[in-house]
């Protein structure tokens, strides 16, 4: 990692280093193993995010919600960062980060319920899938605007300062929103209040993201976008940073653009069996590492997997069944309270 | 007691509820140790420090995205923008992201903050720093939108929109900052969101004609009204304070009684917020109707910097629409 100046005025720009990996073909860096007792729990999480996902583009292709943003091939960089947090630490993450919510405890039923904006949606049908708010976890709903969300987290990690809280903040995005003026916004507020919040960026190998952490007097790294345990420690060093009150890192984790929806075969999506995308794939190399380290047995994604089918089953079948919500919760949260004007055309509801 | 100007009033509600509560910070280009470019926050920064009071980037993005952040965590942020005309850079984080934070996350979340802003010409600022967005954020749903006239409705208007609920868009007629003086209490009080102040009485039904104006052109109103009177026309004025969620029932119950109405805003006429209040009052009073409900309004082009005195609607504008309505 990369520390940030001082005074960037008065330093010269670091050299970035290399992409950091814990996984390597003859086993675990060493000094990557202390993130190994959390290995299983990353583990089940990314079987989980991925067999969830597949079920969800199924689910769309059929018509039967209206909307997903898979996360097929980035589960190392959203899990890992996650599980980075301490329990208190607020979540920001982008609508492709929805798993960070199950992550941090958001029921699998509520996050379906949520997809089909059933009557027990949390959101109350307000907001599209992948939406979900979860308050109670310490996560905030995903914004439809790419890169809203990321000074936003500024602000929280400030306001955290602010009132003296041990509170740390992690934004999730793509590479994408480097491009936008957010981006900008949120990297330079940070910079001039050394707001204690971390930014992981999932990055595409030619994106350079972490490059211009210099520009803004941040902390950078580069990290491997598909080895779930070089993420976690990546981001909790980051966290400790913070917490030191040192400030914000931006993190580059690299991973290969995800699968296209369209590119996944529907019969393999529908059965979830997408466990195993090659080499490359962040599930493949974690399950590999955790097996030959005795963490896990191998085979082990089968079992979650199937566990995770019958809850989606479930879940499916009790968000179907749930219904939508009443008409009249379009107007609901509008304000704290209902105003006149939407009394009024509350009445006209339905004819 | 104390005779104050808008700018005073202000800033006395501002620093009355950042001593009453710890929650509230104020955020702005200049707002710290300058006092903001109209000197609105002047004193605040010496009293409160850095934390409290604090000097962003130039970036009205940065300044309401970290400010909705700020507020999602449970703070309370009163960010100021320069001028209204420069809120348009951050006009995505307002209506995409403070708006609906509440409605979007079924109740869980909320933004709660005043954007404070000064609005209106006749400063000589020119197209940058003369408009009037109102009804570019009445339009959002989930936004409240309030614009007072005077020193007592804007400090008691101000602690009641930090203390609300939902996040406040909060106009101040800067052409007014410092003429429009008055008697302004001590201490705590607050003037409800919401209600509309009956500024002048129309004491008789026949020929009278209600006027609709808020901010700097309520004065505009006034004079016109007292000329009006001269040539034996009463005016029933009403000044709007709040302009969303507005105060039709006022509005309805004086048009119902005199039967006309003139509306006045500096903003363009179309799609201004005098085409919504024109709608409401055919809604509501169609058949006490007298005369066609007419809006005296900005022109529909940009704020012109020379002749900015003939593009406001003043009150030797406003006077023949008055004229003309009670006649008709």
């Amino acid at each position: 990692m990369h520390a940030a100046p001082d005074r960037p005025t008065e330093t010269k720009p670091p050299v970035l280093g290399q992409v950091v990996r814990a996984l390597r073909d003859d086993g675990i860096d060493v000094s990557f193993r202390a993130a190994l007792d959390v290995g299983p729990a990353l583990h089940r999480h990314m079987v989980r995010a991925r067999v969830v996902s597949a079920r969800m583009v199924a689910l769309q292709r059929a018509g039967r919600i209206g909307f997903h943003t898979a996360c097929i091939g980035a589960e190392a960089v959203i899990v890992g960062a996650t599980l980075a947090a301490r329990e208190g630490d607020w979540i920001f993450p982008s609508a492709r980060d929805w798993y960070a919510a199950l992550a941090r405890g958001l029921p699998l039923e509520t996050y379906v319920h949520h997809a089909f904006g059933s009557a027990r949606d949390p959101a109350k049908g307000h907001a599209a899938p992948d939406h979900a708010p979860a308050r109670r976890f310490a996560v905030v709903p995903p914004s439809g605007v790419v890169g809203a969300h990321v000074p936003q987290a500024v602000g929280a990690a400030w306001a955290a300062k602010i009132r003296k809280d041990p509170t740390r903040v992690v934004a999730l995005f793509g590479d994408e929103v480097a491009d936008t003026g957010d981006f900008h916004n949120a990297m330079n507020f940070s910079g001039v209040f050394k707001a204690p919040v971390v930014f992981v960026c999932r990055a595409r190998p030619s994106a350079n993201v972490a490059d211009r952490a210099v520009a803004y007097g941040l902390a950078s790294a580069r990290v491997d976008g598909t080895d779930a345990l070089a993420v976690l420690t990546v981001v909790r060093e980051a966290l400790s940073r913070a917490a030191e009150g040192k400030g914000a890192t931006l993190i580059e984790a690299v991973c290969a653009p995800l699968p296209r929806a369209a590119e996944l075969d529907d019969a393999a999506l529908a059965a979830g069996d997408v466990l195993d995308l090659g080499e490359d794939d962040c599930l493949v190399r974690l399950e590999r590492a955790l097996v030959r380290d005795g963490r896990i047995e191998a085979g082990a994604a089968q079992g979650i997997a199937a566990e995770v089918r019958a809850e989606m089953d479930a879940a499916i079948a009790a968000a179907e069944q749930a219904g939508p919500p009443k008409p009249e919760t379009i107007f609901e949260d509008v304000y704290a309270g209902t105003p006149a004007h939407l009394a009024a055309q509350r009445r006209n509801i339905g004819g | 007691m104390a005779e104050m100007n808008l700018v005073n009033a202000i800033n006395d509600a501002l620093k009355l509820e950042m001593r009453r509560d710890p929650r509230v910070v104020v955020l702005g280009e200049d707002v710290g140790r300058v006092g903001g470019v109209f000197r609105v926050t002047q004193g605040l920064w010496d009293e409160f420090g850095d934390d409290r009071v604090v000097d962003t980037p130039l970036s009205e993005g940065g300044i309401l995205g970290t400010a909705i952040g700020m507020a999602l965590y449970g703070l309370v942020p009163v960010p100021e923008i320069q001028f209204a005309d420069f809120i348009y850079p951050g006009y995505d984080q307002i209506v995409s992201e403070l708006a609906k934070m509440r409605w979007r996350s079924g109740g869980e979340y909320s933004a709660k903050m005043v954007v404070r802003t000064p609005v209106g010409g006749g400063i000589r600022g020119g197209l940058y720093h003369s408009q009037s967005p109102e009804s570019l954020f009445i339009h959002v749903a989930g936004l409240k939108v309030v614009c007072p006239a005077t020193p007592y409705d804007a400090k008691g208007l101000l602690l009641a929109s930090i203390r609300d609920p939902d996040p406040v868009l909060f106009f101040e007629p800067k052409r007014i900052y410092r003429a429009a003086k008055g008697e302004v209490p001590e201490g705590d009080y607050t003037v409800e969101i919401g209600k509309a102040r009956i500024v002048r009485e129309a004491t008789r039904r026949e020929g009278a004609v209600t006027v609709i104006a808020w901010g700097a052109m309520l004065y505009e109103a006034i004079a016109a009204a007292d000329k009006a009177a001269e040539q034996g026309i009463e005016c029933e004025i009403i000044d709007l304070r709040t302009l969303w969620p507005v105060d039709i029932d006022t509005i309805a119950a004086s048009v119902t009684k005199t039967g006309r109405v003139v509306i006045v805003h500096e903003a363009p006429k179309t799609c201004g917020f005098g085409a919504e209040l024109v709608a409401l009052v055919n809604e509501r009073c169609f058949l006490s109707l007298e005369a066609p409900p007419v809006r005296v309004a900005g022109f529909d082009t940009p704020f012109p910097y020379t002749l900015e005195m003939d593009y406001l609607p003043l009150a030797h504008r406003i006077l023949p629409a008055i004229v003309e309505t009670a006649r008709y």
